[in-house]
This record gives structure tokens, C-alpha cells and sequence, in this order.
């Protein structure tokens, strides 16, 4: 199984070349904007370093979200134009369970894991897994006078001890949960070779892959105005 | 040669295929007038959205119809702007994917090149080519320019608007009335049986030197007169009345202004021939069949695109991709897109025009 990866869904640009669960070449830059420009020439860089062709791949696998409207975007159309030229088929991969990924091997002791990501709002993108990495919940925008009770109510902390928590609003969301969920060194920011791991074990399990659609969470921001803007009836 | 265009600068999802022989092999456009007709305008975010959605079964189905294959091509052009710029980054990516996995030439379109050589792909009224140099009036609903068209990519810009678009005044004036989206055809249809000389509107800077356009006071003393009209419903007949008001104003001052226009395109090109109308307002047959006829008092050729070729499309960014490609002027896949784009880098900003200077 071959597979090629990009991730622009939230502060980072990567693109990862992965066979049967290696990497062939990978890229990775932490960038807070600037994704449409390094993206397509740093998959031309990875596919060199890999010495292969967008038409050598079995799948193409990319973030669908949540993340930032604009990354998203930018990462899809990518994607979905690399399919579309290539007749390679293309999924969509969660950016929480691509995070989870990377945060199941740094947590040795396999605990449970909340991915909290910034929606630039008031309120929190969150996703938890359980300690298999089997997701309890589907990524969901909570907000924060909200958060303590909905995660409460996912019963994950117990037995299998503190819970994880990890992404670029861990920090927000721990402040405002009790005692028994803790920081995760893992990294906050996805990473395409999780993108494509993430990719693998679905493909693995036999089901559907999901599409490459956005995971918006949070309809496009528009108010309708009076009357149509018509000023008199 | 053979160039796919894709076009997502605004409220269409546009691709084509276009040769260098000045042949349309396919040129589809999806409209999304339904989801931002509820706001009675363009909603940046819902445009953006609409785009990714539709954006590569656009291109598979222009690339079907062409019956083309992707080796075939020699390039892919797409609008890099200016424009909304989250509707620009779908075309933008995506062409450069497909450029990636074929190794073809990517090219970064101004969306505003392409309203601009456009009659060089679809000819004048006797089908002959448009040759340079020829005075360009760029009207649409981002945009209101004089230029002067010297080469593809050589623009002398000779007036801007310093407010509004003259597209944007149709459709707030259409907005205010309650015509309906989009408003400018729709203000042009009720315009038809309006009296233009029942009401007084301003022509804002007509008479006055320069080429540059202002639309904000004309917008506003239609708000005044629908607002102080008696009390009660607004009436067809007042309906009708205002927006010929309103087309016949506007008309006079694009004369006017163009007229002027006309004096130092020629000054600068004695044996120029054409004054070429391009952008979604040229699709006004009022305003077409005016310029017409000044062009035939000034003893100048007119040439306007096709209807459908002057609102947005991408046959127009995939001839304007074949013009840059025969020039040898192609982009890197590092194409940063530009919400900003002006079309002559030396023109000074005008005060007030914003994005649209």
C-alpha cells in the first residue's frame, strides 16, 4: 500500500511518501500562513527524494479538518487535483485522529487522549480516543462553558489512569478541566506521515474510506440582511 | 497549443479549454447565484466553500467535452487573483496539482487580463482579431478602469473609480429596490419600460477632466429618492422610472468619460483602431449600444465579447494563459495568489477605489 499524504490543516505544511507503513521521504515545516505557496513544491520535492510519481500511489490522503477554513482548502484542492490529474484515488483524514496518531506513540502507557485544537473562536475543536486509539466521539466544536461537563460525560478518565490532552488549545482546554487530564509532550501540529498511517489502518479494516470533504464544523459566517437590503416594501 | 483555464476569483466555478487558434473547446461555468442570492450578495466564505466543492468535476466535465487529455495540454492557467481570495486558493491549488503530476507549465492569470484580451480570443463585430494597441473600459461588479492595452501584460491605466464599482452601484441600487439576484440584469430589464427623465440623479464627474469614475453620490441619491418617494408601497412605475434614471446616468458619465479617454489613447496611438468593452456591465446592451455609437462619432472600431464571455468565465483566463505562454512567461508552483492584482503596476492607488484601483 502506497500512499501520499499532505496535511496544511492548521499551523504546519507536510507531505509524507509512505509504503506499507514506512516512510519513503517526508517534509515538515512549522508556517502560520504561506501553505498554498510550499505545499505543491514540497510535494515535488518528497516524490523526488522518493523517486516516484503522484500516478505510482494507491491512495492519496489529506486533512479534511477541523482546522483553519483557508488550510483546509488549500489542502483538499490540492489534493483533490492531484487525484483528478492522476486517476489515484483520495480520502479525507480527521486532523484530531491524525494528532492522536503521533500523541499514541509518545504516551507509552497507552492512555486515553483528547485532541483540542484552536478554532480561533470562543469555543474548542475537540475529538477523544480511547486508549486502542478508537475515537469515542466525532470531532465536534465545543464551547468552553460547555467543555468541562461534555468531556466529563465521555467517562475517560478511571481505570486507565490521566488522560492525555494534546493539540495547539490543550493548554486552554486544560485549564478548564479537573484534575486527572494532563499535557502531552506530543506534538501539537499534525504531521503527514500520521496523515498516511491514519489512512493505512483504515484501509486495513476493509471499511469505506471518508471522502475528501471539509470538516468545517461551523457553518460559513453570514447574516442575512433585513427585508432582503430592500429598503422600502 | 492548449490551455485549461479555471476561473474561482467570485460566485463562479468556471473551466475551459482553449487552443491558440482562438478556439473554445469547452467552457463551463457553475453559478452559484442560488446559495448567495438569501444575502443579496456575495458572502466571501460561502463562496469559498461552494468553489471546493464543484471545483474538479468543472474541470473533469471541460476536459470531457474538449475531449482532451491531460498530456495534451500545454499549460494550466488559473486566476490568481484579484479577487476573494479563498475562492482564488481552490483554482490556484488545484491547477498547480494538475500541473505537478503532468509537468506542464503552471500560470497565475490577473483575472482582470483575462476580461482584458478576451475580444483578442473572440474577434470584433466582423470577426476579425483585435490587434494591440486599443483602449480597454473594464466594468464590472470589483472593477471600473480606462486602459490603455498596449501588449499582453503591457496596461497604461488611464482612470479608475475612486469609490464604487460600477457593477456594485447597479446591484445596490437593484438591492434597494427589491429586484431581486442578481441585480444589475435585473435593473436593466425594469429599466427598459422606465421613464430616465422622471427622476434626477447625479452623473458624477461628468465634464470634469481625466478619466477616473466616482459612482458612490449616484448610488446614494437613489437611496434618497426611494426613501422620499410618498409613503406606501414603491410602485412598478417608480420602480421602472428610478432604475432608467439610473442606467441613463451612469451611461452618460462612462461616455463621458470614455470620451476623454478616447483623446489620449489616440494622442499616444495615432493609428489605434479599437475601444474594446469587457467586464460584467458589458453585458448592458443600454451601455453597449452607447459605446457603440460613440465609437462610431469618434470613427473608432467597437468590440465587445459575446454576452456570456463578459461576465466571469475561463475561457477568457485560458487565453490570457495562452498569450503568457506564447510570451514565454509562465509562474513557479510557489505562485503566491494576489487578492490585490492591478493590472498597470505604475498607476499611483487611487484615494478611495481600494481593492478596485
Amino acid at each position: 500500500m502506497k500512499i501520499l499524504a499532505l496535511d496544511t490543516a492548521t499551523t504546519a505544511c507536510s507531505v509524507a511518501a509512505c509504503r506499507d507503513g514506512k516512510t519513503l521521504a517526508s517534509a515538515h515545516e512549522l508556517m502560520v500562513r504561506g501553505q498554498s505557496e510550499a505545499l505543491i513544491p514540497m510535494v515535488l520535492a518528497v516524490l523526488a527524494q522518493a523517486r516516484m510519481e503522484v500516478r505510482d500511489f494507491d491512495l492519496i490522503a489529506v486533512t479534511r479538518g477541523p482546522g483553519a477554513f483557508t488550510g483546509l482548502r488549500i489542502g483538499l484542492a490540492a489534493a483533490r487535483g492531484l487525484a483528478l490529474a492522476s486517476g489515484v484515488p483520495c480520502c479525507g483524514i480527521s486532523t484530531t485522529q491524525a494528532i492522536a496518531e503521533a500523541a499514541r506513540r509518545v504516551e507509552s502507557d497507552r492512555q486515553p487522549i483528547i485532541v483540542a485544537l484552536d478554532s480561533k473562536r470562543s469555543d474548542i475543536y475537540i475529538q477523544a480516543f480511547d486508549p486502542h486509539g478508537i475515537a469515542v466521539c466525532e470531532p465536534q466544536a465545543i464551547a468552553v462553558t460547555d467543555l468541562r461537563q461534555r468531556i466529563d460525560g465521555l467517562a475517560l478518565t478511571g481505570a486507565a489512569g490521566p488522560v492525555a490532552v494534546v493539540g495547539d488549545a490543550a493548554t486552554r482546554a486544560l485549564a478548564l478541566l479537573p484534575d486527572g487530564y494532563y499535557r502531552s509532550s506530543a506534538p501539537d501540529v499534525p504531521d503527514a506521515r500520521d496523515v498516511a498511517s491514519v489512512a493505512a489502518q483504515l484501509h486495513a479494516t476493509g471499511q469505506q474510506l471518508p471522502a475528501p470533504i471539509p470538516l468545517y464544523l461551523r457553518p460559513a459566517d453570514a447574516a442575512l440582511p433585513k427585508n432582503g437590503g430592500r429598503l422600502r416594501p | 497549443m492548449i490551455v485549461l483555464g479555471i476561473e474561482t476569483s467570485c460566485d463562479e466555478t468556471a473551466a475551459a479549454v482553449v487552443t491558440g487558434q482562438r478556439q473554445i473547446l469547452s467552457n463551463e461555468v457553475l453559478s452559484q447565484l442560488d446559495e448567495h442570492r438569501p444575502y443579496g450578495g456575495v458572502v466571501p466564505e460561502i463562496a469559498a466553500r461552494a468553489h471546493l466543492d464543484a471545483i474538479d468535476h468543472i474541470i473533469a466535465r471541460a476536459m470531457a467535452t474538449a475531449n482532451v487529455t491531460y498530456p495534451e495540454l500545454d499549460a494550466i492557467a488559473a486566476t490568481g487573483g484579484p479577487g476573494l481570495i479563498g475562492g482564488v486558493l481552490v483554482g490556484v491549488m488545484t491547477a498547480k496539482a494538475i500541473a505537478a503530476v503532468h509537468q506542464k507549465p503552471f500560470i497565475g492569470v490577473n483575472h482582470l487580463e483575462g476580461h482584458a484580451l478576451t475580444v483578442r480570443l473572440t474577434g470584433d463585430a466582423d470577426n476579425n482579431e483585435v490587434e494591440f494597441p486599443y483602449l480597454l473600459l473594464l466594468v464590472s461588479g470589483g472593477h471600473c478602469q480606462l486602459l490603455i492595452v498596449e501588449a499582453a501584460g503591457a496596461y497604461r491605466r488611464l482612470g479608475t473609480t475612486i469609490d464604487d464599482a460600477l457593477g456594485e452601484a447597479f446591484d445596490k441600487s437593484a438591492k434597494m429596490l427589491g429586484l431581486g439576484y442578481p441585480g444589475g440584469p435585473a435593473l436593466e430589464k425594469w429599466a427598459m419600460d422606465g421613464d430616465p427623465i422622471r427622476f434626477d440623479l447625479p452623473r458624477p464627474l461628468k465634464g470634469r477632466a481625466g478619466c477616473d469614475f466616482s459612482f458612490s453620490g449616484l448610488k446614494t441619491k437613489v437611496r434618497q429618492t426611494i426613501e422620499n418617494l410618498p409613503a406606501g408601497p414603491v410602485t412598478d412605475r417608480d420602480k421602472a422610472d428610478i432604475c432608467a434614471a439610473f442606467q441613463n446616468a451612469a451611461g452618460d458619465v462612462l461616455i463621458d468619460r470614455c470620451n476623454n479617454a478616447i483623446d489620449l489613447f489616440l494622442a499616444a496611438h495615432p493609428a489605434g483602431r479599437h475601444l474594446v468593452v469587457a467586464g460584467g456591465v458589458a453585458a448592458n446592451q443600454s451601455i453597449r449600444s452607447r459605446l457603440a455609437a460613440l465609437c462610431k462619432a469618434r470613427k473608432l472600431s467597437f468590440a465587445a465579447p459575446p454576452l456570456d464571455l463578459c461576465t466571469d468565465n475561463a475561457a477568457m483566463i485560458a487565453w490570457a494563459g495562452l498569450e503568457r505562454l506564447k510570451a514565454g512567461d509562465v509562474d513557479d508552483l510557489s505562485f503566491r495568489p494576489r487578492p490585490r492584482w492591478p493590472l498597470d503596476p505604475d498607476a499611483a492607488p487611487a484615494i478611495g477605489g481600494g481593492v478596485k484601483a
